[in-house]
């Protein structure tokens, strides 16, 4: 089967990547549908293709006979290369249909540090970079994902924004977009807007006084959420990729949302409410999904999966079901406590991966300024359990640059790895110890929209730095391994998570200066990014290392998550009451 | 136990994924197909499934060999059906025989020759595939410098090419075979034949299919028997 690259695919790294022909893939005769949508993940085709939300929107445009949905993914460095320079645009994977013949181009946008791609995708693609500037002749372009809490530095290169979940508005825009060649671009513009959880960024205006960020005009777009998770569409005859991907396995999203409330993490605005879906709803995908994919491991997706209130009955039903079949199934998240540790007990897969928890903090009082429910002793608990059963690694998440840290709360977090190190090999004794392995993950805090400490400032990165020097002198010990953020790119991640429009124009330098996948730790240039920010006239420490005024406006006000300001103002003040008691 | 050779191609669809992808589709599709597929001991247990040499990635095949081994007997025949029926688009079983358990695994191992077929298109004229390939017949030895990720390496091409035929050329187009040696312990890129004979490179579209794996040693030649007689030669 040609592709429309024949040409240059024996020069590339990784061709596979841009051919497709998978199983499960889906091959509709593109002139005999009504809607044509290209799904775009702006990253790799290994990490696209590990994203759950392309594969539903995937899933459900196809399922209706009479739209077809096909995939585009970001070219690599070479492969970009090869392509400008035989003038050939980016098309989609399936038909090898140029991105510009479609009617909907969706743009998933998971992480902010993809933005350069995103306009990548739309040059490569032919079309013009703003929304302004296309019209009829051209797709309508819509963005979503979780970036969607706060896109305003990408407002002015996408049509609309889908602000919260796909799988019924996905089908409307569709609807909608069929409609992109033959009406006003304008009148199909307003006609989208009136689609539920649909934000178009040109209907709204944004307001500056002094400079500074005063509030937008238009109405307040709800977050689309889909009421009954149980009776959603989910794909079970998924792609089955050929090309090695982050995550290799049949995904089942067994529930969405996260009732935790820790204060730092979006994922309990962005994803209300908590729904479940049943045991014998997630049974009966697990064995039509396992029967059409061939997958050998089931990873049960949530993000606190062992809080499903069937959890047990569904691991040890997979698991007794499928063990003749070798099948594995994981558990991607973990909570502090031995039941968890017990659950993972049962899969094979977790067993050998090692157990992952994730305290955040080394004090009390930082763990509970960010509502993260757990003690000490929880945590002692829980490693002694895993070490006991026979685990001899553990991996360790942190965030530090948390507002109101000190010096002694950074050290805390060393004391605390070295405390269960001890513990670890005590438990594992002389002939074990030597394999016993504390991964320890360090981030720097990012303040994220719609979360209580929005409105708190990124640390400074010399303190950042000496707070991460401080964690590297005292866990250069055996058996600890210390993983830590680039800081630039976390800085760059704060600015745009909590951007306005102005934004847009530091993007737009950065990718002209050739800034590609920021992401990944290899392509980042942290020059061309301060060169962008200089050019455009902004400062990078003004949008990412300032506490902002809880009584100004923010640049996402016009799109509610579910939950109200006067919430996040009294966490945000529980946080500083917290705070303060140290 | 029983044990099941197949002959498998590898079509243009998914001539791109290299060999570690192909055994992961491989062995999805026998899982899908519900194959008694026996498995490895231990954390990670795979189905117990060999391979003959990896086939380069962006070429075709029709001759690429695995043994699969099963936990119960099975009909070659309807599992090469049932296999079919879950292959993705360009993955293929044309035979499959049954085998005792002992044998492929060091037969499959043993295939140290391969045939290719090799057909080029572009700026041919005055290339003359045909007087070049007989010059480096007769060459004693062809000094190259193998590039790899890690670091390069000089060897001597020629004795890891037995025979190089040109079947037809003329200004644009080309088709030549070549049998060269394959596998563990050190084969012959077709490609590298192609830039010795001064047609490789960007300028020329090439499109490299192989054609046949031998084993050359004394259980080589069984298998060559088998397979002779399976195609009905």
């Amino acid at each position: 089967m040609p592709t429309p690259w024949d040409d240059i695919l024996p020069y590339v790294t990784k061709p596979a990547r841009y051919t497709n022909r998978e199983w499960h893939a889906a091959h509709k005769p593109l002139d005999r549908v009504s809607a044509r949508v290209a799904l775009v993940f702006p990253d790799a085709y290994d990490a696209g293709m590990s994203h759950l939300g392309l594969r539903i929107l995937y899933h459900v445009v196809n399922e209706r006979e009479d739209y077809a949905a096909e995939r585009a993914f970001s070219p690599w460095g070479d492969m970009e290369a090869e392509m400008r320079a035989a003038g050939l645009p980016l098309c989609s994977l399936e038909s090898g249909t140029p991105l510009a013949d479609f009617d909907l181009v969706g743009i998933t946008l998971p992480y902010e540090l993809n933005y350069t791609n995103v306009l990548n995708v739309l040059d490569l693609a032919g079309l013009p970079l703003k929304s302004a500037e296309r019209d009829r002749r051209h797709p309508l372009v819509v963005a979503g994902g979780v970036c969607a809490a706060n896109p305003e530095p990408l407002a002015d290169y996408v049509d609309a924004i889908l602000w919260g979940e796909g799988e019924e508005a996905i089908l409307e825009l569709a609807e909608a977009a069929r409609e992109a060649r033959s009406s006003d671009r304008d009148a199909l513009l307003r006609h989208v807007a009136s689609i539920e959880g649909v934000y178009v960024p040109r209907l709204y205006q944004p307001r500056r006084d002094h400079g500074r960020f005063a509030g937008v005009e238009g109405a307040v777009v709800a977050r689309r959420v889909v009421a009954d998770l149980d009776a959603a569409p989910y794909p079970t005859r998924q792609v089955v990729p050929f090309v090695e991907t982050v995550h290799d396995r049949l995904t089942l999203e067994i529930m969405r949302g996260c009732g935790r409330g820790c204060r730092f993490c979006q994922a309990g605005a962005c994803y209300r409410p908590v729904r479940e879906r049943s045991a014998a709803t997630v049974l009966r995908l697990a064995e039509e999904g396992l029967r059409a994919t061939g997958y050998d491991e089931v990873s049960l997706l949530g993000f606190n999966s062992p809080d499903h209130s069937q959890i047990e009955e569904i691991v040890d039903t997979l698991v007794e079901r499928y063990a003749e079949e070798r099948v594995s199934i994981s558990l991607p998240s973990l909570r502090i406590d031995t039941f968890s540790v017990q659950l993972a007990g049962k899969l094979r897969r977790v067993r050998r991966a090692g157990l992952t928890f994730a305290p955040e903090a080394g004090t009390q009082r930082l763990r509970d300024a960010l509502n993260k429910q757990v003690t000490e002793d929880d945590l002692f608990q829980a490693a002694r359990a895993a070490f006991e059963a026979g685990w001899h690694g553990i991996k360790l998440y942190f965030i530090i640059g948390l507002p109101g840290e000190t010096a002694g709360d950074v050290e805390a977090i060393a004391d605390l790895v070295l405390r269960l190190r001890e513990m670890g090999r005590e438990i594992l004794g002389r002939e074990r110890r030597g394999r016993l392995r504390i991964a320890v993950s360090v981030n720097a805090f990012v303040p994220k929209p719609h979360t209580p400490m929005q409105w708190c400032a990124q640390d400074a990165p010399e303190s950042l730095q000496q707070k991460l020097s401080l964690l590297r002198g005292k866990l250069q010990v055996k058996g600890v391994q210390l993983s830590y953020p680039n800081l630039p790119a976390s800085r760059l991640e704060a600015a745009l998570a909590r951007g306005d429009r102005r934004l847009g124009e530091v993007i737009e330098r950065a990718w002209q200066a050739g800034c590609r996948f920021d992401a990944w730790d290899e392509h980042f240039k942290p020059q061309a990014w301060a060169d962008a920010f200089a050019g455009a006239g902004q400062d990078v420490a003004e949008w990412a290392n300032r506490d902002l005024d809880p009584a100004a406006p923010v640049p996402w006000d016009h799109l509610d998550a579910g939950v109200s300001k006067e919430t996040l103002h009294r966490q945000a003040e529980v946080v500083a009451g917290a705070l303060g008691a140290g | 136990m029983q044990q099941v050779v197949c002959r498998f191609a590898k079509g243009d669809a998914v001539k791109y994924i290299s060999h570690l992808d192909l055994m992961r589709a491989l062995e999805r599709a026998m899982r899908r197909a519900r194959l008694p597929l026996a498995y490895s001991e231990g954390f990670n247990p795979r189905p117990r499934v060999s391979y003959a040499s990896a086939l380069s990635v962006g070429h075709t095949s029709d001759a690429e060999l695995m043994a699969l081994r099963l936990t119960s007997p099975m009909d070659p025949s309807e599992l090469r059906t049932r296999l079919n029926a879950c292959l993705p688009e360009g993955l293929a079983v044309l035979q499959a025989w049954a085998t005792p358990p002992h044998q492929p695994k060091t037969s499959l191992g043993e295939m140290d020759a391969a045939d290719y077929v090799v057909r080029i298109e572009g700026p041919l004229a005055g290339k003359e595939p045909c007087r070049r390939a007989s010059e480096f017949m007769e060459r004693e030895e062809v000094r190259i410098t193998r590039v790899r990720d890690k670091g390069s390496k000089d060897l001597d091409l020629r004795p890891l090419v037995s025979a190089i035929e040109v079947v037809r050329e003329n200004a644009s187009e080309a088709e030549l075979h070549l049998r060269l040696r394959t596998g563990s312990s050190g084969g012959a890129r077709p490609e590298e034949v192609l830039a010795a004979l001064g047609i490789g490179g960007r300028e020329f579209r090439t499109a490299i299919h192989r054609s046949a794996l031998y084993a050359s040693g004394s259980r080589g030649r069984a298998v060559r028997q088998r397979l002779r007689r399976l195609r009905g030669e």
